[in-house]
């Protein structure tokens, strides 16, 4: 008994002398192969346990792996902390100027137009023209987040290289009305003459029809309880009902005009984008 | 020998200069539909239920009340997940005891207790989840 005892302690000594654990090294090469076949909600806590390890100097690298999962499970915020990071621990120019506008993009995601284009006029893109466009292109992106259309058309026509694109662009931008339509207040307003008629302005036909359905049978109630009681019932029955879904009823055909806007401008954005990856193909 | 490697590495240089394209073409398109305005996301789900004539009744009136009357009203309810989503999910929980739970919860949408409850960040609204009622 005794020495099956000291036989089992001896295995163990010597297996768990054998056995090591996965060194940073490791980890990062796991890491990295995950990253690469596209598995970044794997690959992140591996590369967080590779720069827990790594502290306190944590490789640059590693720092953007990291925000680039976040950015791919789209959580900009937590990304631009570790792009930010990055930043300030890498020593190539190129690839600050990479992180700039990786900065940029993640301010982009998160609708923080202001600095993006902060982060974008603050880079010296050099005499390389591939930055220079890549830099218009996303000073373009911000000021059409910002709403400032002139000024997005400008860098956008100034980011494409090839003259008929430039065209384009222009043309696009051209006429300036349809960035503003429909106009949400005046949907709002158009609900507030006719009941529906906002979300007939927008395109929502069918919420048009039940808004004024529905707005129309509190006042057909409202008559019909004045017509066997009282005016002063239908104040109290009727009314609190109609003004509900009237109200609401405007409301919502402002928002629904806000909504259509939005995509309108989306379009719009898609198209330049079209030319514009058209270029590198 | 000197010069012409200078000279070859300028022409090299110049022909990618003068030919690269502004970006690569994923990269550009990863910016597709950034300004399309973000969905709302559905706290329901308007399929009905067949699988006896309560739930029938329950989940058809629930996907009544939401795309013909509900959805025609501003933001009224003082919390989140609002009176209707949260009436049709504690009956489904808890049953007949659900509906009293509903009532309950009617009773409480006034907003005259803030002190009581946490605010939903996305909606700004009062979070008062379903929970299972202990029998």
């Amino acid at each position: 008994m005794k020495l099956k005892a000291f036989s089992l302690l001896i295995s163990l000594f010597v297996l768990s002398q054998l056995a090591t654990a996965q060194n940073v090294r490791e980890t990062r090469a796991f890491a990295d192969s995950l990253f690469t076949a596209g598995q970044t909600d794997a690959a992140l806590p591996v590369y967080e346990r590779a720069a827990y390890f790594m502290r306190p100097d944590i490789d640059a690298s590693v720092l953007e792996r990291i925000a680039d999962c976040f950015l791919a499970s789209d959580q900009p915020e937590k990304a631009l902390e570790y792009f930010d990071h990055s930043y300030f621990v890498q020593t190539s120019d190129s690839i600050k100027k990479e992180l700039i506008f990786k900065k940029a993009a993640c301010f982009l995601r998160s609708g923080n137009y202001k600095y993006a284009l902060m982060e974008l006029y603050s880079m010296d893109a050099g005499s390389s023209s591939t930055i220079e466009n890549k830099k218009n292109f996303y000073i373009g992106m911000s000021w059409f987040g910002l709403e400032d259309f002139p000024k997005s058309a400008e860098y956008f026509v100034k980011a494409s290289e090839i003259p008929a694109n430039k065209q384009k662009i222009k043309e696009i931008f051209a006429d300036q009305k349809k960035f503003y339509r429909p106009n949400p207040k005046a949907a709002s307003w158009f609900s507030i003459i006719i009941p529906g008629a906002g979300q007939f302005y927008s395109g929502e036909v069918l919420s048009g029809i039940n808004s004024l359905l529905l707005t129309g049978s509190f006042v057909a109630l409202g008559f019909y309880v004045i017509s066997i009681t009282s005016p002063i019932d239908a104040l109290f029955t009727a009314l609190p009902w109609f003004q509900r879904y009237y109200q609401g009823g405007f409301q919502r055909a402002a928002e629904m005009a806000k909504n259509k806007r939005a995509e309108n401008r989306n379009k719009i954005f898609n198209q330049v984008i079209d030319i514009i990856a058209g270029e590198t193909n | 020998m000197k010069w012409k490697t200078i000279i070859s590495i300028f022409i090299i240089s110049a022909a990618f200069t003068f030919n690269a394209p502004a970006q690569k073409a994923p990269d550009i398109n990863s910016f597709r539909n950034l300004f399309k305005p973000a969905p709302g996301r559905p706290e329901y789900s308007l399929k009905i239920d067949p699988k006896n004539e309560f739930r029938l009744i329950l989940t058809s009136g629930f996907a009544f009340y939401k795309v013909f009357i509900s959805s025609q009203d501003g933001v009224r309810c003082t919390f989140y997940p609002s009176c209707s989503v949260y009436a049709l999910n504690t009956i489904k929980m808890n049953g007949i005891a659900g509906i009293f739970d509903a009532i309950d919860r009617l009773t409480r949408c006034n907003g005259i207790s803030p002190e009581k409850y946490h605010i939903h960040e996305p909606t700004q609204r009062f979070y008062d989840p379903v929970t299972k009622i202990n029998r």
